[in-house]
């Protein structure tokens, strides 16, 4: 059994042309949704935009933590966690339209970010006095730093991964681990500038100095939930029916569950830290999100983005077997879409009844061309790091 | 009283390997009341020899919900109904919720974490002075470079003839009675 090969999977060929043509719709939609109503488009695409990029982020910050800390289940998800990592650039590419926005007005004198606006911030001293962060020129290249340090240390990892597969150099899974080591700091930076800008500075005057965290967070959820999904496509399949035992779903399980458990911990400290304070400029997040049908939201995900993923996940048995994981899997992706438009939404819309269709198609159009870009990365290259000192786990001691 | 002459047959084995093979033959064979003693975890091993319905998370979770509700109930009575008291615009009646859960979430945790130290303690049958498998001259290397199984008398399909040849067939460095 060569543990060193390509997954081959009809239903990976599938699931891949079925996400390249929902993305094509999805953009094309978009495009006739922008043309119907620019202003709508660009709240949906930057909502959208932010859900996928938690894929693709979250895989990357996984995937340095793993380096550093090790553990069997990284072995078996460390390709696919490449795969999605390496997709960074094609994110970069999507987010020139939200760039764009604050250089110009988007339709007649709106703008994104009412911060890009100078006849906004003329008649607003609060802002006047954080011109020298929220400018247009600043914000550009901040996100050029953002994207540089994301994208150099995706490739770069992910280079000298398949170098070790080729050469077995041993100075490889150094060089990785100082990569990841130096990575894990800067994606927190990274993310929480990134969260400030793309997302907290809608309304300039609110801060939270927990934002970034409840988004690197809510990232490692929604690429936990991806990774057990890709293994219920792949756990039958040679190579990697030939080293995954219940354990290891199991741990990865676990993982999951915790990062449950970690965003509501983080999602309640910032109400309550909030709520607590009660300051003129902190509330207004929470007033807007609990009034005008958003409340309804609220307990949606208090009680299916916690209690009953948390209650479901004490299951041992259930956490064990990937088959019945996977549905948990999924609910918890679904459930990220509602916590993310929840969080974003309510900046531009005091009540909910505004919904628009374009906030299913920006998901939608963004996530198929992704999810296309990252299947055909993961079939190029092979599933397992076999030359990874630590291989050995996966294949003594196993079964006889 | 008819005491049992064997508390149960050992096999001592020098490398981990060869344990988790042999348990796994056992497992195979359909003995059930085994253990394993090894100098540090041997995951591949636990999967056949302990309980999968240990008991204990039922416990764990009972004490959670108890100490999360009691810790809610407490500072809900004192806070709404005993001394209803104004603190910093904080509403003093039940829509002052959230500044309870770092406690609910505290005592939660708190009598969780007692219930499983305690159940383990108790179900595992401890303290327990007298174990026989101390017995067998040499164990103690179980905690040092020896790895041992022990297949239980009181398993439906023990005999002492047919599991000692058993036990030799999986190539140990010996095997030897436990005195009960």
């Amino acid at each position: 059994m060569n543990l060193n090969q390509r997954v081959k999977s009809i239903s990976l060929n599938v699931i891949q042309v079925t996400a390249l043509g929902v993305g094509l719709v999805g953009l094309a939609l978009c495009a006739l949704g922008a043309s119907i109503d620019l202003k709508q488009f660009y709240h949906a695409y930057l909502f959208g935009y932010m859900y996928v990029l938690g894929f693709a982020l979250g895989s990357l910050a996984l995937m340095m933590i793993h380096h550093l800390a090790g553990g069997g289940w990284g072995l078996i998800l460390r390709r696919i966690l490449e795969s999605a990592a390496m997709t960074m650039p094609l994110m970069a590419l999507f987010f020139i339209p939200i760039l764009l926005t604050v250089f110009g007005d988007m339709a007649s004198g709106q703008y994104l970010y009412k911060w890009a606006d100078p006849s906004y911030v003329a008649g607003d001293a609060i802002i006047q006095e954080k011109v020298p962060y929220l400018n247009p020129q600043f914000f550009a290249i901040r996100a050029g730093i953002y994207f540089f340090v994301w994208i150099v240390w995706a490739v770069l990892i992910s280079k000298f991964s398949l170098d070790q597969d080729r050469t077995d150099n041993p100075a490889l899974a150094a060089r990785m681990r100082w990569l990841s080591g130096s990575g894990i700091v800067l994606y927190v930076l990274t993310m929480t500038f990134a969260s400030v800008d793309w997302v907290m500075s809608l309304n300039a005057h609110w801060f939270s100095s927990i934002y970034g965290v409840i988004f690197m967070v809510s990232q490692g959820l929604s690429t936990l939930a991806l990774m057990i999904v890709m293994l219920a496509l792949l756990s039958n399949r040679e190579p990697l029916s030939e080293v995954i035992t219940p354990k290891y779903i199991h741990d990865i399980g676990k993982l999951m569950f915790g990062f449950v458990i970690l965003w509501a911990y983080m999602s309640f400290s910032q109400y309550i830290i909030q709520w607590s304070g009660d300051l003129a400029e902190e509330v207004p997040y929470y007033i807007t999100r609990s009034s005008g049908g958003w409340q309804v939201v609220v307990w949606i995900l208090m009680l299916f983005h916690f209690f009953v993923p948390f209650f479901i996940l004490l299951s041992r048995r259930l956490k064990r077997s990937v088959s019945t994981l996977v549905w948990i899997a999924l609910f918890l992706i679904l459930i990220r879409v509602v916590d993310l438009y929840w969080m974003i939404e309510p900046f531009f819309a005091e009540t909910i009844s505004g919904f628009n269709w374009l906030n299913i198609a920006a998901p939608l159009g963004i996530g198929g061309i992704w999810m296309a870009l990252f299947l055909t990365l993961l079939k190029r290259r092979p599933m397992l790091p076999v030359n990874d000192p630590n291989f050995v786990v996966l294949t003594t001691l196993r079964r006889h | 009283m008819a005491t049992p002459s064997l508390y149960g047959l050992m096999a001592e084995f020098d490398n981990a390997e060869a344990i988790v093979k042999a348990t796994h033959r056992a497992h195979e064979e359909g003995f059930m009341d085994m253990d394993a003693y090894t100098p540090f975890p041997v995951e591949e091993v636990m999967e056949y020899v302990s309980p999968h319905n240990t008991g204990v998370p039922l416990f764990v979770l009972i004490g959670g919900v108890t100490g999360a509700l009691s810790g809610f109930i407490l500072q809900m009575i004192a806070m709404t109904i005993d001394y209803p008291l104004n603190v910093g615009g904080r509403p003093p009646n039940i829509t002052g919720w959230p500044s309870f859960i770092p406690i609910t979430f505290e005592s939660g945790i708190l009598l969780a974490a007692f219930s499983a130290v305690i159940s383990m303690i108790a179900l595992n049958g401890l303290p327990m002075p007298y174990h026989p498998v101390f017995n067998v001259p040499g164990f103690e290397r179980a905690s040092q470079d020896r790895f041992f199984l022990c297949i239980e008398a009181s398993d439906p399909k023990f005999d002492p003839n047919r599991t000692r040849q058993f036990l030799q067939s999986l190539g140990p460095q010996r095997v030897v009675e436990v005195e009960p």
